[in-house]
């Protein structure tokens, strides 16, 4: 029988035992539809917990230290730094793409700022750390560079910042900087504003928590890209931490990074280098807190890691291996749930089958006495299940949709803001709907196999003239 | 002039049951342009025999040849293809498909064809056999419109569409009132006739026994007797 004739006869049968079929493919279509949504649902929650809270693109090696608990304090035991003898180990071992040093800040730093967006200045104990400009270059904003600040050399004098460009203002301040302290106070001239990196985890706590207990506006993350505020190094909220020396220098936010301190500022490492010599000594410059390791690939990680706690050293926690194995194991437990609901509904089709096969069977009958071979037969049956296959398939991942997106109209219009709340909690890709439809279509055929192979043995003999 | 055997059927044996004789030793030849009718009490064998020249029955013993082809060699694809293209067959309850009109019912045998005839062809060769049958206006109607005798000459029309060299009939006329029963017997004379198309009729029917050219009554276990009909 030719292709054409067969789709002819699978049409005709759908349409005359659409009933039928509408009624067996229901829970072909639920199990599908609970298929598709936990799937995309699981896609969801993974971008944003592995994409956004815990990315999983590099390793953060740290010194290996033991810590001593000492009534309520720990004692730490053990290197605190990492040399650049660590860095260039670590840089050796195989996988690894490139290693990048990252320094804390060691002396307190304050910030002052926020009255263009929030109305009243802020001042707040920063924390920081430098990072290699080569981690993040993808990161920064287009019309701005994350790099060791550049000074105009002989100085400009000024007096506004309208004369010193867009990436500087003039700077005029009863303590100048480190690099410039024995100028005379009063003379003003123009300076770079420092580069800073922040992480979305700043942006999220913000407006999730901090804005709601001063009664801020919430922060587009986008919007205040490229603003400013003062930072007095060497100050500090805490009396006894505050340095003798203090150094005022205005920092530009230019981008945001996964790569960047959770809570805190990131600097390029040079400045943060120079920051620590000035208070520490040029010793300061030398040693690291951590590094980070870029690996070739995802799946590289979990051996370079070995290889790297082989060498001595930490790998630090970020809880990404936990979630993203909680997310796994959860995922896992929906999506068999749902292969349960369309197995039964497969059992569920070959019964319809078996019983439609049965009212048919003169029909069968009457096309093998005509001339049809025991294939054409089975593959009108399983034709017929591929057809309402596909259409539940379809059926299911389209329910699925708008489920999610009755979902997500709930979360955005009646649940309160949360950190790392999505818009979307689902992410419904090809991948999703190939597979749905594919998985139908399998399903469905699997419960129409054996009632097809009975069907291709029907006796016309005996179902046309009763011998 | 030796006449040409369409149908050979040697030392046939058929049980459906251990002990149960259906048709035992059975020899029948059945020559090109016959127009035979087999009769005989119910159980005797009648359908079976039908069946089994027809290749819908292939369990059986001894041999059965039809146009040269010997039925017990061919594989089941090959039997569906020997009953697409060589047989037609014309049943009790006619076994019309209620979904199809009248003229898509005669078609149904083209769409199993192996052949790469023409779909334009079949449908020329439907309506002319339509016409051929008494029922050309009939052809866009659906079977449960006309009467039983529109049925069947329709069901007919579908067992001449492939020209097979044999029909074979299963009590053509049991479902039937009397004048369209002698309708239906008309035709397969005519056929018969004015064609020679070889003809095999199993009924009960005596009228149709008696438009025969040829009566082969079977008796318990297949033991036939012949009887040439005027």
């Amino acid at each position: 029988m030719s292709i054409k004739k067969r789709w002819q006869f699978i049409l005709s049968s759908l349409i005359r035992h659409r009933k039928h079929f509408m009624l067996s493919s229901i829970g072909i279509v639920t199990g599908i539809m609970a298929f598709s949504f936990f799937w995309a649902l699981s896609a969801g929650v993974s971008q944003v917990v592995l994409g956004e809270i815990f990315p999983v693109k590099t390793l953060e090696v740290v010194p290996r230290s033991l810590g001593v608990n000492v009534g309520p304090i720990q004692l730490g035991l053990g290197a605190d730094a990492l040399t650049q003898k660590s860095v260039t180990a670590i840089q050796a071992v195989p996988n690894v793409t490139k290693v990048y040093p990252k320094m804390k800040v060691t002396t307190p730093m304050v910030g002052v700022g926020g009255k263009k967006y929030l109305g009243n200045d802020l001042q707040i104990e920063i924390l920081a750390e430098g990072i290699d400009p080569g981690l993040v270059a993808g990161d920064v904003d287009s019309q701005f560079k994350f790099e060791a600040t550049p000074v105009s050399a002989p100085l400009q004098s000024c007096k506004t910042d309208l004369q010193c460009g867009d990436n500087g203002y003039c700077y005029d301040a009863p303590n100048l900087s480190w690099r410039y302290q024995n100028l005379n106070p009063g003379f003003a001239y123009c300076r770079h504003y420092i580069p800073v990196l922040a992480s979305q985890h700043l942006v999220e706590i913000f407006n999730g928590v901090v804005r709601r207990a001063h009664d801020f506006p919430k922060l587009n993350p986008q919007f205040v890209i490229g603003y400013d505020w003062d930072i007095i190094l060497g100050s500090s909220v805490v009396r006894r931490s505050e340095a003798s020396k203090k150094y005022h220098y205005k920092v530009r936010l230019v981008g945001f990074s996964d790569q960047a301190m959770w809570l805190g500022l990131t600097f390029p490492l040079p400045v943060v280098q120079k920051f620590n010599t000035l208070f520490h000594g040029a010793e300061a410059a030398q040693t690291f807190h951590s590094v980070t390791v870029k690996v070739d690939r995802k799946d590289q990680i979990a051996a370079v890691s070995q290889k790297i706690e082989q060498l001595g050293f930490d790998i630090k926690d970020s809880g990404a291996a936990r979630a993203s194995f909680i997310i796994l194991v959860t995922t896992l437990v929906f999506l068999v749930i749902s292969l349960i609901i369309v197995g039964v509904a497969a059992v569920n089709i070959m019964h319809v089958y078996f019983m439609l096969i049965y009212e048919r069977q003169v029909e069968i009958g009457l096309m093998r006495a005509l001339g049809a071979k025991r294939s054409d037969i089975r593959w009108v049956i399983l034709g017929e299940a591929g057809l309402v296959g596909i259409m539940s398939g379809i059926v299911g991942v389209v329910l699925a949709l708008l489920s999610s997106q009755v979902i997500d109209y709930i979360s955005r219009y009646y649940v309160p803001d949360f950190p790392y709340k999505p818009s979307s909690y689902f992410v419904f890709d090809a991948g999703v709907v190939v597979t749905a439809v594919l998985l139908s279509v399998g399903f469905c055929m699997l419960g129409a196999y054996f009632p097809a192979s009975r069907a291709a043995k029907v006796d016309p003999a005996r179902v046309l003239t009763g011998q | 002039m030796e006449a040409i055997s369409l149908v050979v059927v040697g030392h046939l044996k058929k049980n459906y049951q251990p002990k149960q004789c259906i048709l035992n030793d059975v020899n029948l030849r059945i020559e090109d342009a016959e127009f035979v009718a087999i009769t005989g009490k119910s159980g005797s064998g009648k359908t079976t025999l039908l069946n089994i020249i027809g290749g819908l029955d292939s369990d059986y013993e001894g041999q059965v040849e039809v146009a040269g082809k010997v039925l017990s060699t061919l594989s089941d694809d090959e039997l569906s293809a020997y009953r697409n293209s060589h047989v037609g067959f014309v049943f009790q309850s006619f076994h019309l498909m209620p979904h199809l009109s009248c003229l898509e019912n005669v078609l149904l045998p083209s769409a199993f064809n192996q052949g790469k005839a023409v779909e334009t062809a079949f449908t020329q060769q439907a309506l002319a056999l339509l016409a051929m049958v008494g029922v050309a206006e009939k052809a866009h109607e659906f079977p449960n419109c006309l009467s039983g005798g529109q049925q069947q000459r329709v069901a007919i029309a579908r067992a001449l569409l492939m020209q097979p060299k044999l029909l074979l009939c299963d009590e053509p006329t049991g479902s039937l009132d009397d004048e369209s029963a002698g309708d239906i017997i008309q035709l397969f004379a005519k056929l018969n006739a004015e064609q020679g198309m070889t003809i095999v009729v199993v009924t009960h029917d005596a009228d149709v026994a008696l438009k025969a050219t040829r009566t082969i009554h079977l008796r318990q276990c297949g033991v036939m007797e012949e009887g040439q009909c005027l």
